[in-house]
């Protein structure tokens, strides 16, 4: 795993997740991000993984986060939003790159 | 419920368990979520929201704890060393990159540990399992009759049942005592097994001791009732194979029928911890069991046949409370019936149960022994894992300074030395419980005190491991904080010298001075080692007077099976079937047993000088034959005759025959006695003639022993009801051995022979207390020798990586490789040579413990201090050549470039 992720590779569920908080720019959170993935592709993410899965990519630099303001409807609490950096960009495209490269030739772009 | 805002209460506990960054924004997403499903009509329950929150943080904190941060490219900015998680895997790393150093530590720490863990697992077998079917043993309580200066005397029923009155304290009182009575069955040969003879209460008193049917109950306190038994499970099994198949068969105590009506549970055997009895008999059945006592146990107090007794508190009665009702029995006792016991003497009550005053003061002893050894040994551990240590951080003096010079604080560096030492612990302390696993397996079967039955297969139980895992944190901690703070301060411009040459000095000095304390400690235990097996060769040097190796020796007791008069016939045939056996040359009867704990002493004066003061000497009574059978030679006179054995001297006509130095000491010489006339101190006023004077001999204790001594004719003062054979070997023991217990079972089938030896092993046998502790003090002296030779090679290896640039310039100077391993060689030397200076008067010092343990040598032997300082300038050179040879073999181009 470590070389895989060194290389700057992503896993299936950081892939989506990071193109959830694409997606939804700066204005994702845990809960919202599960229901876009929800949404868009059928997969219902348990709500450990999606914690999990924001914590590693925070922790790998690709996201960063900040905390939002306290809301009624959330019990007072604030929401934790994420961004995606330069470097969560960067493995972004290198994912894709990866994919394109390994498709056999009659898929490829 | 749970009102607007506020998740119930446990899933806000369970919040805490999250981390801080993710704390706020999860609470705030989980009320967001279950405000949307309630508005669905869905709502979540507090159970489903606690688990929610629970999964959420073991999720993060298990991904947190196995993800490494050097994961993502900004990982190594942000999480620099943080953690002894951390810690603990660079440990881990870097002992596996230098496994030679892992090895050595790991072992050097399996050695004082298992020592110690050893130690402690017989000490938590003696001291502090529980005995199987004893119940809350807190509760329980020993009495004994005794005073404050020890003494102690044994009670009688009377006795017990006016304590049971008198004490309302106690939940039930019992006593017991232990005897070795003989035990038959149709099935097996006779045996003489240990006994207790017990009041009917002694299984309820203790709890639930017997495991299969039933012990003994109220009516078991009359005579009369039937006679029952209770059989231990070790013997049940020997007896009838399986424990079960033991209830309802019939067994032949002292001769007499008993019904088996219960078989202990396994591994219970007596009140009395490290207990061997096999056989409990109630004391309702004393006239078979205690033929010795004449009077009826039961009623008369002058029976006094119990040496313990136990009890039980009753309910919120103290132990305190119990003494004062004892001594109040106590003294309206002796006003009813005085006796002549010293007026402190009392009921002592005192809690749990208690040891066998003989098996108290010697186990103590050896115990004390072990402690004092294994608690060297792991200083020696310690000492020498600081050495380790102290070289390790001396290697890594680049990797340290670069450390410090980032900023990393000394502590900060310590610990990284500290996680190895730990990694190190836990390693050697799996190692240390396969040793005391071993140990355990070489110790069973020893007795730890002579005369204490011997050890079990001793389990490694739980709490054993966590002592080991303990002790081991504790070494690897002490022996790292000093080092690993030393190390850790550094002259930083220096210590990033790629050379660092300039340091090397004062820290190799003071790891050499531990060694050299090693080294000290280790010669003074192979002082104390040669002292005790020069010792050892002194005992058994000691002449007997005969050869012990070619006499058999066996005991046999007729008067517990009631044989009174009969005995006489008893004896003669048993002298004429022994004889006649193929393979015996000679034999003759001993009233005491050779070797044995029996001891006899007689005085008389000589006849015609009344105001001399009487001769007093060990005595004995023998049947004709014996001096013959033993090979004893006569100096002077005859042995005794046919017509003498088995003959009272109440006419008037006893005989008497001296050995030589005592003859010499009363008469003059060994002719001089022959045909004089003494007269005995017992039986007082006897007039006894001297018929023959024989060799001197030692045949009692040995060492304290004079080799003077008194022989009568077997029977001569009294009948005596118990009797050795000793014969003289014309053929290997096991060749002869069956014909003689023929002879004895085609007599009486229910008669057991028993202490059966050869007197050669019956002499070492006494010894075994000592041989023990030589043996184990030679294991001491042998480890901490390893672990000095060990230290050493640590130091003098360091050492020489310290100085390849020196060695590099000697041989560029033209230094020749035998000159460079002399001079390792001298500097192993000077560390050996201060060892023997500190260690040899250190062993002088713990002369006052040693001294008692010497016989024919004194603490200040020059051999044995010599010995030991061979022995260890042997290991040292051994230690010493790998590394000299590696400073030989230095290239000094490589070196110095």
């Amino acid at each position: 795993m470590s070389s895989f992720s060194e290389k700057g590779l992503l896993g299936e569920l950081e892939l989506l997740v990071l193109l959830a908080v694409v997606r939804q720019r700066d204005r994702g959170y845990a809960v919202s991000l599960r229901d876009e993935i929800a949404e868009r592709t059928g997969i219902e993410l348990g709500r450990g993984s999606v914690y999990v899965t924001l914590d590693r990519l925070a922790r790998k630099g690709y996201l960063a986060s900040r905390m939002g303001d306290p809301t009624p409807e959330r019990g007072g609490k604030a929401r934790r939003l994420f961004t995606i950096t330069p470097a969560g960009e960067r493995a972004l495209a290198a994912a894709d790159r990866a994919r394109a490269r390994m498709r056999p030739a009659r898929q490829a772009r | 419920m749970t009102g607007p805002g506020r998740l119930p209460a446990p899933a806000r506990w369970a919040l805490a368990c999250l981390p801080a960054d993710w704390r706020e924004s999860v609470e705030g997403d989980l009320e967001e979520e279950r405000r949307r499903r309630a508005a669905r009509g869905r709502p979540m329950s507090a159970a489903r929201l606690t688990t929610a929150v629970i999964v959420v943080a073991t999720r993060l904190a298990l991904a947190r704890a196995t993800t490494t941060p050097r994961l993502g490219p900004r990982a190594g900015r942000t999480r620099i060393m943080r953690g002894f998680g951390h810690d603990l895997r660079h440990a881990l790393r870097r002992l596996r990159d230098q496994p030679g150093y892992a090895v050595i530590a790991a072992l050097t720490l399996a050695i004082g540990i298992g020592a110690n863990t050893a130690v402690f697992t017989l000490a938590h077998w003696l001291l502090l399992r529980d005995v199987p079917g004893i119940e809350a043993p807190s509760r329980l309580v020993s009495m004994g009759f005794g005073g404050q200066s020890g003494a102690r005397a044994p009670v009688s029923f009377v006795t017990i049942e006016a304590l049971r009155a008198g004490m309302p304290a106690l939940d039930g009182l019992a006593g017991y005592s232990s005897f070795d009575l003989h035990v038959g069955t149709t099935a097996a040969e006779a045996a003489r097994v240990e006994a207790e003879v017990v009041t009917g209460n002694y299984f309820s008193v203790l709890g639930h001791p017997v495991g299969l049917g039933r012990g003994f109950g109220a009516d078991d306190e009359r005579a009369g009732a039937p006679a029952r038994a209770v059989v231990s499970d070790r013997l049940a099994r020997r007896l009838f194979g399986a424990a079960a198949s033991a209830l309802d068969r019939t067994l032949a105590v002292n001769g007499h029928p008993f019904t088996v009506t219960g078989v202990a549970r396994p591994g219970f055997h007596g009140a009395s911890r490290l207990g061997g009895a096999d056989l409990w008999v109630p004391i309702g059945q004393h006239r078979a069991a205690l033929p010795m006592y004449r009077g009826d146990a039961l009623t008369d107090p002058g029976v006094d046949p119990f040496f313990g007794m136990i009890g039980r508190l009753a309910p919120g009665a103290s132990v305190e409370l119990a003494g004062q009702q004892a001594d109040a029995v106590r003294a309206s006792l002796a006003a009813a019936t005085p006796d002549r016991r010293p007026a402190d003497w009392t009921y002592l009550v005192r809690p749990g149960i208690e040891w066998r005053p003989w098996v108290r003061s010697r186990l103590s002893d050896t115990v004390t022994f072990l402690t004092g050894a294994v608690s060297l040994l792991l200083l020696l551990t310690c000492a020498n894992l600081a050495t380790l240590v102290l070289a390790r951080a001396q290697g890594r003096r680049q990797e340290t300074a670069t450390r410090l010079a980032l900023g990393a604080s000394r502590w900060r560096v310590a610990r990284l030395l500290m996680a190895e030492s730990l990694v190190l612990a836990v390693a050697a302390s799996a190692i240390a419980v396969g040793v005391a696993a071993v140990a355990g397996r070489v110790l069973e079967g020893t007795s730890l005190v002579p005369g204490a039955p011997p050890i079990a297969r001793v389990p490694v139980a739980w709490p054993v491991l966590g002592f080991a895992l303990a002790v081991a944190v504790v070494v690897a901690l002490l022996a790292t904080v000093v080092p690993a703070l030393r190390g850790s301060r550094l002259d930083l411009r220096a210590g990033l010298d790629q050379a660092g040459r300039s340091l090397a000095a004062g820290r190799t000095r003071a790891a050499r001075l531990l060694t050299a304390a090693q080294v000290a400690v280790s010669i003074a235990l192979l002082v104390g080692a040669a002292l005790l097996v020069r010792s050892m060769a002194g005992r058994l040097a000691i002449p007997t007077g005969f050869d012990p190796a070619s006499v058999l020796s066996f005991s046999v007791e007729p008067g517990l099976q009631g044989y009174g008069p009969r005995q006489e016939a008893f004896y003669r045939d048993l002298l004429a079937g022994v004889r006649a056996v193929p393979g015996v040359r000679a034999a003759g009867l001993s009233w005491l047993g050779l070797y044995s704990n029996g001891a006899a002493d007689t005085r008389f004066t000589v006849e015609g000088a009344p105001g001399d003061e009487p001769i007093s000497a060990a005595s004995n009574m023998v049947s004709p034959g014996f001096f013959g059978a033993l090979g004893l030679p006569f100096v002077a006179g005859r042995d005794f005759e046919a017509r003498e054995f088995q003959r009272s001297d109440a006419t008037g006509d006893g005989v008497l025959i001296l050995t030589e130095s005592l003859a010499r000491r009363a008469f003059g010489s060994a002719e001089a006695a022959i045909g004089r006339h003494v007269v005995m101190a017992y039986p007082e006023g006897r007039v006894r003639t001297v018929v023959g004077v024989v060799g001197d001999t030692r045949q009692r204790q040995i060492v304290t022993d004079t080799g003077e001594m008194v022989f009568e004719p077997f029977g001569q003062t009294f009948p005596a009801g118990f009797a050795s054979v000793v014969v003289a070997l014309a053929a290997p023991l096991d060749r002869v051995l069956p014909g003689v217990r023929q002879v004895v079972d085609g007599l009486d089938p229910d008669l057991p022979i028993y202490d059966v030896a050869r007197l050669d092993d019956a002499i070492r046998r006494r010894f075994s207390g000592e041989l023990l502790v030589m043996r184990l003090t030679l294991v001491f002296a042998g480890l901490a020798t390893m672990l000095a030779a060990v230290g050493l090679y640590g130091v003098l290896a360091r050492s020489i990586a310290d100085r390849r640039r020196e060695f590099g310039i000697r041989t560029a100077l033209g230094a020749t490789p035998g000159g460079l391993v002399s001079l390792v060689v001298r500097e192993a030397a000077g560390v050996v040579v201060t060892g023997a200076v500190i260690g040899v008067p250190l062993c002088w010092m713990l002369a006052g413990y040693v001294r008692s343990r010497l016989f024919g040598v004194t603490v200040l032997d020059p051999w044995s201090a010599a010995a030991a300082t061979l022995v260890l300038v042997a290991v040292a050179l051994v230690a010493a050549l790998p590394a000299a040879r590696r400073a030989a073999g230095l290239d000094p181009a490589a070196v110095l470039r």
